[in-house]
């Protein structure tokens, strides 16, 4: 066979072979994108981290003991090559303030500095050195001429040592300005900034030594002058960051009374090495390398990764010790584990739609071939052996694979561009670009992979062809065609029976139980859950099995079709062989005729459909689901954390901020209890949740019916600064003992159920406020209150809380003399408040009987039922009130209502009681919660492990006391269950590990009670709990730039997290987003590999077809007739395709679902809108070819088309 | 000796679906090296089954066939593309068949020598030799659309000639030419004959094809009934004589038009004379026979 033959062969056919190379190369082309497509994601994920990386974090800091020297220089060339692109360089000596004791017997931490002490203008220093009474932390800045700027004085120098003594050449004006030879006075020159030279007191000139005085007289000192003051050009330049200490100094706590003002110099690197390196008790030597994050990618982020643990270790042993550390390496490291653990599916998946590409390409060149029968029949008679037939096919498509090879992943790089604007990531990029990546040697290889496959099933036709071309000749090819060789042996029903035995592998070992399997089948959510969590278990995230299964199915059930087809066309054929019309019966007749070709067809499109169905609904569902999983992760849209004592964000409108939809309040506690099982509290309004939230509304609506809290006490006005009563206080004096002196304890709680004491007394200068904790017994000896008369007490209120104050109870603190026992009557008329302007408006004047006034039973606010009474109890009993009129003179004109309260004060355990008074208080019951699995498992009993063996975990309407540290404090705490959820809760860390899934215990509360009982055992002025996350709901998920400076002005804002930021990077993932976009792709050209087909098939019959129609014609069929038959026999090739193609699709992706392990747990979901766009983009295609075949036929005369059979 | 070609009890039965066709019932034929007949016969008669066995396309389901020293029924598939490559040539009537359209008609002849891997040089000499042979040395290098449909066919039977087969099949060579270039092809396969001594079989139903050979093989029903021999001085027609064939059996056909002629149809009666055998009808009675012995026998 001659290449000459076959170069002739190809010119003449260099329309179909162009058509075959452009199929060729769209393969070539979808294989070798898998590997790209990956990386490009993660590419893409990369530049995501590194750009909204803190351009801080990007640098390497090295710190040494040692100096850094040239052998150091080279190691970080040598690892970080183009990465390092300049550095910082200092000295800095070490300091470590002093601890200050505690003052219960801790002597406190020693400092570790140098210290030392300013020289007195006019002291002698050769009368020896003074004490150390100041310490210091000297610094050396490479570059210290472009971080300041000169305010008095110049930069330091180095001056010489007492060692260079050489004067030669020297005048004697240029030995004193060196200060050599006999003008060195051992001094070295620093500088310092202007705050640190008023704080200490410095000056030009100021000279002070720095070092240690031993014990036998002998020191190690430098004498130090100031020759500048600077100040820095850029104060929030990074490099300040931790050296602080030269710009500002600090005052540090020596002990429980003296403090001391340490500061920092800077020095000539080189003077430092001469003069302070000798008397510091450690220098650190630092290198603060910048990075250029630009040339990371995601082929070498693992290089980088492994360079930087490498640098870390030779600069670890060549600097004695050098510590390395860069916020950089967690950035980049793990993304090639991540590549690598993505391209083996992918590339399995890849392979298996590559199948049914190839099954486009041999469904094509069988047409090609079935074309060319004439001259492979011709070439067969003069004696062309069959597998010179082949050897000719074979060097034909070998040169189009090897174009297909080398266009392959030029041609990814197109599709990839495709994808950045169309494809399923679109959105998720948000407009990054997957940039200039280099095509990985793994699409290359898979390139040559597609093209070897592409040859081989280019070539394999020809076999078949080359045997036929016999039959050709011996005018057989009209013969019933034979069943295809893999119906002997029911290859079609092995695949299925294989592929159902993985999937229920797949979903078996789930659980191991049939009914499991069962229920897995039928809520695929959980089996995602399940195969997500088991990463590594057979049937889990990585067993390949599991695509194993879909394939072996799809290729099952594709040879079964090809088996059925003609069957179902026998049938088809026999009913429409009953109608009248000619038309149907012949279109049906005419795929009986030929039903592997149709079935072909058919099965093509199927796949391609299902192709696409899969990859609509799989980018749906990841979408939905990365959304989903997104909030989970986040709380809501944006989660905006708080630090409640920094700011009060009660009154802000979170729904009116750009784009803000609804908010709900949210505490998130980390509390534990038994000793040391831990768990997460999450406080939410069920109402505000629910409605901000309604996909987690279920979650918490077991606490919707739950009563709100009811505040108890009085209400205090906001701008209430003074609170004031009447008291008339009966006579108890006697020549012993004084008049008593009242005072009235008032117990106040804030907004969020913080208490406060407040006493209230004639002088309301020395009333004390504060939280109930830190008050100290009042002042002995207080005046005594005028008795038999109306006289005002008061006390202002506390300005710490979070209003409004409420005044829950009243405590008698009155004093009677030295007496520890007596009992008094008051009468207490005309609560009210008093504002800063001086108005008063009143509380409570006893017009009516007061029906929530009533002796204490509770010392706190927020009594839990759940609490024994114990001895804190009695402090507040003693009281009896009584609703009184015209007992005691009016306070006022037609006034003559007024409490009175007879109590009796004693002492109990070595204190006086406080007989109480409380308004409007009820204890609480326990607070409704909804658990965890997990902490209905840990928290089933009292005890820990095996201590709970046996009894069952808590389940709805378990009740159970905790005493719960929440960190400041332990909080009595009891709770009912009124759920028990499994399904995880937002912000709730869910790990998935090797040994399956490890979830935090959380349980779910009322936000205002559990913040009332937190506060009143934990609160103070300064550290109280109060919401703080806030979630946010964003209908348009992605945050405006208004939305984010909005936020940065709510007081007491820490950090914003965005479910936007999160949705990226799960669309980013490489495995579920590869196999959305693998599959999309597939799609795209699978259907134009579909489209190529049959317009091959238009070409091959259109001979034999216009034959027929001619014939057809001259019998009196006019040109609708034939358009009609085309119609009926599309239709018959379409219609089937749509339906099952759609079908087939949607199980697919229903079985890979499972894979996308972010997906968020969703179950499929379809956009119904795409799905008819792919319908009808799938069908208009056809639609066009149909239309283009008819409209030639038609512009044939019966003449011209009957001659043109004859050829 | 043994002829060239030699067909004994050749059986050929085609399955289509359930349906059992026999396309040759028992037919013997011996052919000589160097002959040239025609054959001819009715659509349906047998005759492409025939060239298709003789051509190694296909084989008998029994019977024995030699060509040669091939034993067709016993070759293997390498052996039947050998055995078409170098011992049997084909000639067929649709020029498309025997030529690739994007070749020149040297390249075409070459083709099959390239498929026996005959050396370049050799190719091209023997390529233009057998095409100036059929007359056709002034278009070597032309393509196919180029020719008209006579000198198709004449690269055609040079085509079929490149390997020196010793058998050419030409089915229906002339049937889509004029008169004129049917002669000059017919005359064409009579040089190659004379030169190369291949023997030369055609089918056809071109009854001056027909007249221009020395042996006509009439075939019927997949078998051989009629011969006509004819023999020649020179240009000179000396005899032409129509037989019947007589198989190894001892079966005969009769002709169409006699059966007609005497409404023979179920049974005959044969009657053995002394120098031939009578053949009557049923109906025909003993008397009539008697009677018409007295006048043979007058």
């Amino acid at each position: 066979m001659t290449l000459n033959l076959i170069f002739k062969r190809m010119r003449r056919e260099w329309r179909v072979l162009s058509i075959l190379l452009l199929a060729v190369c769209l393969v070539t082309g979808f294989l070798a994108l898998g590997p790209l497509y990956i990386r490009a994601v993660t590419e893409v994920d990369i530049r995501s981290a590194l750009d909204s990386a803190n351009p801080e974090e990007l640098k390497i800091t090295v710190v040494s003991d040692v100096p850094v020297d040239q052998n150091a220089e080279n190691i970080i060339k040598e690892e970080l090559g183009p990465l390092a692109v300049g550095v910082d360089r200092y000295i800095r000596a070490q300091y470590t303030a002093p601890e200050a004791p505690s003052g219960q017997g801790d002597p406190g931490t020693p400092q570790i500095a140098v210290c030392g002490f300013v020289m007195v203008l006019g002291a002698n220093p050769d009368d020896g050195l003074p004490g150390a009474n100041e310490c210091y932390q000297p610094f050396a800045f490479e570059r210290l001429d472009q971080l300041v700027n000169v305010v008095e004085g110049r930069l330091p120098e180095r001056l010489a040592t007492p060692d260079m003594v050489n004067a030669a050449g020297l005048s004697e004006e240029q030995q004193a300005a060196q200060q050599i030879g006999i003008y060195n006075r051992g001094q070295t020159e620093a500088v310092i900034t202007p705050e640190v030279a008023e704080t200490a007191r410095l000056e030009l000139g100021s000279r002070f030594y720095m070092g240690q005085v031993f014990t036998d007289g002998t020191s190690r000192v430098t004498s130090v002058v100031i020759v500048g003051i600077v100040e820095p050009k850029n104060p929030s330049d990074p490099i300040w960051t931790g050296n602080q200490m030269f710009l500002r100094g600090a005052e540090v706590e020596v002990n429980l009374t003296t403090t001391r003002y340490d500061w920092g110099m800077a020095f000539d690197p080189a003077a430092y090495q001469d003069w302070v390196a000798p008397v510091v008790p450690g220098t650190s030597y630092i290198w603060r390398i910048h990075t250029n994050p630009d040339v990371i990618n995601s082929n070498n982020a693992g290089e980088y990764s492994a360079a930087y643990t490498s640098l870390q270790n030779r600069l670890g042993t060549a600097l004695n010790g050098a510590q390395t550390f860069s916020g950089l390496a967690p950035l980049i490291s793990g993304y090639d584990d991540r590549v690598k653990e993505a391209e083996g599916p992918i590339v399995l998946l890849s392979g298996a739609v590559l199948f049914i590409m190839l099954y486009h390409l041999v469904t094509t060149v069988s047409l090609i071939l079935q074309q060319q029968g004439t001259e492979w029949s011709s070439i067969s008679s003069r004696g062309g052996s069959t597998f010179q037939l082949m050897k000719l096919q074979f060097i034909t498509v070998f040169l189009l694979g090897f174009i297909g090879f080398v266009v392959g992943p030029y041609l990814s790089r197109i599709f990839l561009f495709f994808m950045e604007r169309f494809g399923p990531l679109a959105q998720a990029l948000d407009g990054a670009s997957f940039g200039n990546l280099e095509t990985p040697v793994t699409s290359y290889l898979l390139s040559i992979a597609a093209g070897a496959a592409c040859v081989t099933f280019l070539s394999l036709p020809a076999y078949p062809a080359a045997k036929k071309s016999l039959l050709r000749l011996k005018q057989a090819t009209s013969r019933p065609p034979t069943k295809p060789f893999w119906t002997s042996f029911f290859l079609d029903f092995v695949l299925i029976i294989a592929g159902i035995g993985f999937v229920i592998r797949m979903y078996w070992i789930a659980d191991g139980r049939i009914k499991d399997l069962y229920r897995y089948l039928i809520n695929p959510a959980k089996m995602v859950q399940f195969v997500a969590d088991h990463p590594s278990q057979t049937g889990g995230l990585k067993d390949p099995g599991n695509l194993l299964s879909m394939a072996l199915l799809v290729t099952g059930i594709a040879l079964f079709w090809l088996r059925i087809f003609p069957m179902l066309m026998g049938f088809v054929s026999r009913i429409t062989s009953r109608r009248k019309a000619l038309t149907g019966p012949l279109a049906v007749w005419n795929i009986e005729r030929n039903p592997g070709h149709y079935a072909q067809l058919i099965l093509l499109l199927i796949g391609t459909l299902a192709l696409g169905t899969a990859s609509l609904g799989l980018t749906a569902t990841r979408e939905a689901g990365g959304w989903r999983q997104a909030q989970k992760e986040i709380g809501g849209s944006a989660r905006v954390e708080i630090n409640p004592t920094q700011g009060d964000i009660t009154n802000v409108a979170w729904d009116r901020f750009d784009g803000v939809a609804d908010s709900a309040n949210v505490i998130r506690v980390t509390g534990t209890a038994l000793g040391r099982e831990s768990f997460v509290l999450i406080g939410v309004n069920p109402e505000e949740f629910a409605t901000a939230f309604p996909d987690y509304a279920d979650e918490v609506a077991g606490l919707r019916d739950v009563p709100a809290l009811t505040q108890p006490g009085i209400v205090l006005p906001d701008d209430a600064n003074q609170l004031t009563v009447q008291v008339w206080s009966q006579s108890l004096a006697t020549e012993e003992v004084p008049e008593p002196s009242v005072i009235i304890s008032v117990y106040l709680i804030d907004a969020v159920g913080t208490p406060y004491l407040l006493q209230l007394s004639r002088d309301a200068g020395t009333n004390v406020t504060g939280p109930t904790g830190e008050t100290s017994e009042p002042d002995a000896g207080p005046p005594p209150t005028p008795p038999e008369q109306w006289v005002t007490l008061s006390g202002y209120l506390p300005v710490s809380g979070r209003l409004p104050y409420r005044m829950w109870r009243i405590g008698m603190a009155s004093r009677q003399g030295n007496l520890d026992s007596f009992t008094h009557k008051v009468y207490l008329d005309y609560w009210q408040t008093v504002d800063a302007n001086g108005i008063a408006t009143p509380l409570e004047s006893y017009e009516t009987q007061p029906a929530g006034w009533q002796p204490a039973t509770f010392v706190s606010p927020f009594s839990g039922t759940w609490v024994p009474l114990d001895i804190a109890q009695r402090q507040i009993g003693g009281a009896q009130i009584q609703y009184v009129q015209n007992e005691v003179d009016p306070v006022a004109q037609d006034d003559s209502t007024a409490l009175k309260i007879e109590y009796s004060v004693r002492r109990v355990s070595g204190r006086s009681t406080e007989p109480s008074v409380m308004i409007d208080t009820l204890p609480v019951d326990r607070i409704p919660a909804i658990i965890s699995g997990k902490f209905a498992d840990v928290f089933r009993g009292t005890g820990q492990g095996s201590a709970n063996r046996g009894i069952p975990p808590l389940e709805v309407g378990s009740e159970r006391d905790l005493n719960v540290d929440v960190g400041p404090g332990t909080v009595p705490f009891g709770f009912r269950v009124v759920g028990v959820t499994n399904e995880g809760f937002p912000t709730i860390d869910r790990r998935v590990t090797d040994d399956g899934t490890i979830e935090a215990a959380f349980i779910i509360v009322p936000l205002d009670v559990t913040r009332a009982l937190m506060n009143q055992q934990t609160g103070g002025p300064s550290s109280f709990f109060d919401t703080n996350q806030v979630w946010l709901n964003l209908p348009e998920r992605e945050p405006t730039d208004k939305l984010k400076q909005e936020i940065a002005q709510v007081p007491g804002v820490t950090v914003t997290r965005f479910a936007w930021d999160r949705f990226g990077q799960i669309q980013r993932e490489p495995l579920p987003s590869a196999v959305a976009g693998l599959l999309y792709v597939g799609f795209i050209v699978s259907l134009i590999l579909s489209l190529l087909d049959f317009a091959f098939y238009i070409i091959v019959t259109a001979k034999q077809r216009s034959f027929t129609f001619g014939v057809l014609r001259s019998l009196g069929w006019d040109t609708n007739n034939i358009w009609r038959l085309l119609l009926f026999e599309n239709l018959a090739l379409v219609v089937p395709a749509l339906i099952i193609g759609t079908l087939l699709g949607a199980g697919l992706a229903y079985l890979l679902l499972p894979f996308l392990i972010l997906a968020g747990n969703e179950t499929l979901q379809f956009k119904p809108l795409e799905v008819v766009l792919m319908l009808v983009s799938l069908v208009g295609g056809f639609g066009v070819l149909l239309t283009l075949t008819a409209t030639w036929l038609r512009s044939m005369s019966v003449n011209q088309v009957l001659r043109l059979g004859e050829e | 000796m043994r002829p060239y070609i030699k067909c004994d009890d050749l059986v050929k039965i085609y399955k289509i679906a359930d349906l059992e066709v026999v396309a040759l019932r028992g037919l013997d034929l011996e052919v000589d090296k160097g002959e040239m007949l025609a054959l001819v016969g009715a659509s349906g008669s047998g005759k492409s089954t025939l060239m298709n066995i003789l051509g190694a396309l296909d084989t008998p389901t029994t019977g024995q066939v030699w060509v040669g020293d091939y034993n067709l029924l016993e070759m293997s598939r390498p052996q039947q593309t050998l055995y078409r490559r170098t011992q049997v040539g084909f000639v067929w009537q649709q020029t498309a068949r025997n030529l690739l359209p994007y070749l020149t008609a040297r390249e075409n002849v070459e083709l099959p020598m390239a498929l026996a891997k005959v050396g370049r040089r050799e190719r091209h000499k023997r390529a233009q030799e057998l095409l100036e042979m059929v007359g056709l040395g002034e278009r070597l290098n032309h393509r196919p659309d180029r020719l008209s449909g006579g000198e198709q066919q004449r690269v055609a039977i040079a085509v079929a000639m490149a390997n020196r087969p010793g058998l050419l099949l030409a089915d229906e060579p002339t049937g889509e030419v004029d008169t004129e270039a049917a002669g000059i092809i017919f005359n064409t396969m009579h040089t190659l004959k004379d030169e190369y001594g291949v023997t030369i079989i055609i089918v056809t139903h071109d009854v001056s094809v027909a007249n221009r050979v020395d042996r006509v093989i009439g075939m019927r029903d997949g078998r051989t009934v009629t011969e006509i021999l004819r023999r020649r001085d020179g240009d000179v027609l000396v005899s032409d004589e129509e037989y019947a064939i007589l198989d190894r059996a001892g079966r005969l056909q009769l002709p169409e038009a006699y059966i007609e002629t005497l409404s023979l149809e179920d049974r005959v009666r044969l009657k053995l004379r002394e120098d031939h055998i009578g053949v009557y009808a049923q109906h025909h009675s003993e008397e009539t026979d008697e009677e018409e012995e007295t006048t043979v026998g007058a």
